[in-house]
């Protein structure tokens, strides 16, 4: 457990980092004091001793009984009586009588100090000295004395405290080992509940010991393993429907294909009978010659007419599914350069019958598109706008990129590519126009507004259109009104090779 | 794991070094070494023609000792036969030997006065020579043997002595009458002509004899001053032999100034005392017709009893009895009071006998009183001698004599405590400006109360100082 032993050791450091410092200062207060009581003693006991020779001088008297005791007590090394002229006149030891106190202490300058000196020597020695006046004359009282007892005073406090700091660290020690492991217990349960609900058993549940912070997070914990319990049991539901539409999406993807594929194979197996039947019908019709009459001929004329658009439709069938099948080849595609070649080839012979023209105002930008489907795209929108052309109006088809939807794509089509990499071409005609109740319905397959007679055509050039914007990943509208004219649009992926010539467009716009 | 180790390490490390830290500061004690004082010279005595020095020794065979000592007296001193030897000895020592001795190396002309001292000690001004035959430690000063001489050469003195042997003579009055007369005619003076002063070294038991002996000759005013010889093993210097019953007189002949003391250390209260109704030699029998050491005990509030129970040895009863002495009082003719020490003891160890031994004799009717002291009067009364000498003598505290001889009770020395025995020729000398002085314990002593006469006491101290001119 490796939280415990760090809680542990980092509180038990602590502990003893504290008890260690406090331990010191006290020693160092109890130890200070001592010696400050041992040195007030040794002035004490020296005040006494001079005032007790000053008091027995008016009879000549000494206090031998005192100096007496002094000397037998162990504290005190030496007493010297200095007379006068610095020499020793009596003594503990009669020995040092006669002798002079800077033969012991040389760094005593001079033989009678004025005031109390306490001096502090080495090897646990301490000396006292202290003047008084007796018989007319200045003494000096010498107390040397041990300060022995103060090292013994000091070692025990020293000792006691040693013990006492290490007693409770030993205590402090086993306490915090309990204490830690009590405490430490509701988050041990609660490992050992993580680990079982890591390996899945979503069941299990922690006890909540206590009311405090550990007993909320064991709560907690609690309500976390039971809405973990939920949210897996959810998101299983959730893959399992994923799974299921994938299915089904699959299946339906399989059914679609199974369905193009039917519509090709079914067009293309068609267009064989069709083929032999407007041939065999014109052969027939050749043949016969003048022979068949009234309404024989007008049958023969409506079967093979029949077949002619019949084989029409399916050619716009086959066409409609090869665009939806075949595989886009992307490349930068120049819209002015597409829209020039159908002017030259495609729609030269149109444009002159009808007097019809292309107007592109601003050079329009590049695309990244599949060029024959591009082209394919542009030439079914100039078509319908030439076609769709009103009475006694030369039709004028206008092409832009408008640049309100270089920088506002994204605001008026939510969700769709950005203006960055997205172009919004429009090819406006000034044809008969659409109702706007139809918008939506002219992109369905052969959906005609007007009768084959008065406009031709086969009704799928719009599906065609917006079958190839859509896999490109644009999208294809109108605005329109009837009588006033209509304007189709796209939009289709950049070029990135465009970036500068919208700048350009966009500095031209400007000018 | 290892984290765990470490830490645990680290915290046992600072306890540990916390506990040594501390428990390591041991200090050396500290012993100041006394040097010895140089010796003071106290061969100056100021006075033309007269020389004095004292010496000591400490060996135990005689010829050493006295030639030690007189070499150290002698020194540098132009006369090597002085007109007097004083010597004193520890009791015990081979005092024919020391007399032999003296004679043979200071010359037949040399006067010897002296006895035995307390066995314990003999003093001068160079030292307490502090005896071990009782067992004391060895020093410097200390041997088995102690011997003090002095030696006088002096042109304004004149010493004459006489000694007897009590086995010769019908009584002690006798014997210091022929004592005292042999001395004065040592002296060269004529019997009538009474001695500035005289000195006694008399055996235990018959010294009030031996005072009224000498009285007989030179009259109640004559200044005696002398001592019991200390023992156990006493003995006094004859011209050619010592008498372990006897007395040795010294007289001195003087126009020097000098003055005396005879003097106890002890307070007198007059709290307690009574009539001493019977006696028996020196032995008090009765106090107010009761036993005297009932009496005695009564004055001390039983202590004596309780202290026999603890621990039933007489001699430690002496010994409390040694600063609790009876004194008796006389009065002079000029209202002076004066205080004559006993010391008293058990008679029977077993107290059986309810009898208080003395070393005096006192006579039935005389009033006797209970006095106290302590070691440290005593001390301090014996540092003094010199100074109220010299005031008794008129002469000036400041000046420093050219001798001093003193007569110290060993019962008053007993009482001192060992370690402080050593202070008193430092105290003394203090007080006689270091001048020369011998000094003999002794087991009794005699001195002079002016207008009353000379005396016999214990528990005293004669104290003799000759100034300069």
């Amino acid at each position: 457990m490796k939280l415990f032993w760090k809680i542990y050791c980092v509180v038990l450091i602590s502990f003893v980092a504290v008890i260690v410092l406090s331990s010191y200062v006290t020693s160092a207060i109890r130890i200070s004091d001592a010696q400050k009581s041992i040195a007030d003693e040794q002035r004490t006991i020296g005040s006494l001793i001079t005032s007790d020779i000053e008091r027995g001088q008016s009879e000549s008297k000494w206090p031998f009984e005192s100096l007496k005791k002094l000397s037998e007590h162990h504290n005190f090394i030496f007493w010297w009586i200095v007379d006068e002229n610095g020499t020793i006149h009596l003594a503990d030891k009669a020995s040092f009588i006669g002798s002079r106190p800077c033969d012991y202490f040389p760094q005593i300058a001079g033989a009678l100090p004025d005031d109390d000196l306490l001096l502090e020597q080495q090897q646990n020695f301490g000396l006292f000295v202290k003047s008084f006046r007796a018989k007319k004359q200045k003494w000096n009282f010498w107390l040397g004395f041990s300060t022995e007892y103060i090292a013994r005073t000091s070692r025990k406090i020293i000792f006691s405290t040693v013990i006492y700091s290490a007693s409770a660290l030993v205590i402090l020690g086993l306490v915090l080992y309990f204490v830690i492991i009590h405490f430490l217990r509701p988050v041990k349960h609660l490992t050992a509940g993580a680990e079982k609900i890591g390996k899945g058993e979503l069941n299990h549940r922690v006890e909540v010991e206590s009311n405090d912070e550990l007993g909320y997070l064991a709560s907690s914990f609690n309500k976390m393993a039971e809405d973990l319990k939920k949210t897996t049991t959810s998101i299983d539901n959730l893959n399992r429907e994923i799974t299921e539409r994938k299915r089904a999406e699959e299946a339906l993807e399989v059914s679609n294909r199974e369905l193009r594929d039917f519509v090709y194979i079914a067009s293309h197996d068609l267009r064989e009978p069709l083929r032999k039947i407007s041939s065999f019908g014109m052969l027939l019709e050749e043949s016969l010659g003048g022979k068949l009459q009234g309404e024989d001929r007008e049958s023969l004329e409506f079967m093979i007419d029949g077949a002619n658009r019949m084989t029409q439709m399916i050619n716009s069938l086959l066409e409609y599914s090869r665009i939806g099948t075949k595989e886009i080849t992307y490349e930068t595609v120049d819209l002015n350069e597409a829209i020039g070649q159908l002017e030259q080839l495609e729609l030269a012979a149109l444009l002159e019958e009808t007097g019809g023209t292309i107007e592109i105002q601003q050079p329009l930008p590049s695309v990244q598109a599949d060029p024959v489907q591009i082209r394919r795209l542009l030439q079914n929108l100039i078509t319908n706008g030439i076609k769709y052309r009103s009475e006694g109006i030369g039709p004028r088809i206008v092409i832009r990129a408008v640049r309100k939807s270089w920088g506002l794509l994204t605001e008026d089509s939510p969700g769709e590519q950005t203006a960055e990499d997205t172009v919004r071409i429009e090819v406006q005609d000034n044809g008969i126009g659409i109702e706007e109740e139809h918008h939506r319905r002219i992109f369905k397959m052969f959906k005609r507004l007007h009768s084959r007679d008065k406009y031709e055509g086969a009704g799928i050039g719009l599906a065609i259109c917006q079958k190839i914007v859509e896999r490109h990943g644009g999208r294809i509208g109108v605005e329109s009104k009837a009588g006033v004219g209509s304007t189709f649009w796209f939009t289709l992926p950049a070029s990135k090779s465009l970036e500068q010539e919208q700048e350009k467009l966009i500095s031209s716009l400007e000018t | 794991m290892t984290s765990k180790i470490v830490i645990f390490c680290v915290v046992g490390i600072v306890v540990v070094s916390f506990f040594f830290f501390f428990l390591g500061q041991k200090n050396e004690g500290f012993q100041l070494t006394p040097q010895r004082a140089a010796a003071k010279s106290t061969q100056e005595t100021g006075v033309s023609g007269t020389e004095v020095g004292t010496g000591w020794s400490i060996s135990e065979y005689p010829g050493k000792a006295v030639r030690e000592a007189v070499d150290i007296a002698l020194g540098d001193k132009g006369q090597k036969n002085p007109d007097i030897a004083i010597v004193y000895a520890s009791a015990g020592s081979d005092m024919k030997g020391i007399l032999d001795a003296a004679k043979q190396i200071l010359g037949r002309n040399t006067k010897i006065f002296g006895g035995t001292s307390d066995s314990r000690a003999v003093m001068t001004d160079k030292g307490f020579v502090r005896v071990t035959g009782r067992g004391y430690t060895q020093a410097a000063m200390e041997g088995a043997k102690g011997l003090a001489i002095m030696t006088v050469t002096s042109k304004d003195i004149t010493f004459g002595v006489g000694s007897a042997n009590l086995v010769e003579f019908s009584s002690p009055q006798e014997m210091a009458r022929a004592a005292i007369l042999s001395a004065i005619e040592s002296a060269g003076k004529p019997a009538e002509q009474a001695p500035t002063i005289i000195l006694l070294a008399c055996t235990i038991g018959i010294e009030e004899e031996i005072v009224e002996g000498i009285e007989e000759v030179v009259g109640r005013d004559a200044l005696v001053l002398g001592g019991t010889v200390g023992g156990p093993d006493i003995a006094v210097f004859g011209e050619d032999a010592i008498y372990e019953k006897g007395v040795s007189v010294a007289v001195i002949y003087t126009d020097l100034p000098l003055g005396w003391t005879f003097e106890g250390g002890f307070d007198v209260t007059d709290k307690h005392s009574g009539i001493v109704t019977k006696v028996d030699g020196q032995d008090i029998v009765e106090i107010d017709s009761k036993p005297a050491l009932d009496v005695y005990d009564q004055w001390l509030g039983g202590e004596i009893g309780e202290l026999y129970e603890q621990v039933e040895r007489a001699d430690v009863v002496k010994d409390l009895l040694l600063l609790h002495p009876i004194y008796r009082k006389y009065t002079s003719r000029s209202g002076q009071d004066y205080f004559l020490f006993s010391h008293p003891w058990p008679k029977d160890d077993k107290m059986e006998d309810r009898c208080v031994s003395t070393s005096t004799k006192i006579k039935p009717g005389e009033r006797i009183y209970l006095s106290h002291g302590t070691w440290e009067t005593l001390i301090n009364r014996i540092g003094n001698l010199p100074r109220k000498a010299k005031i008794q003598g008129g002469i000036d505290v400041a000046q420093k004599p050219v001798l001093a001889i003193g007569f110290i009770c060993g019962g008053v020395m007993g009482a001192i405590p060992e370690t402080e025995r050593e202070k008193l020729p430092i105290l003394i000398n203090y007080t006689n400006n270091n001048a020369p002085f011998i000094a003999s314990f002794t087991w009794g002593e005699q001195g002079h109360f002016p207008g009353v006469g000379n005396k016999h006491g214990n528990l005293l101290t004669s104290f003799l100082v000759i100034g300069p001119k």
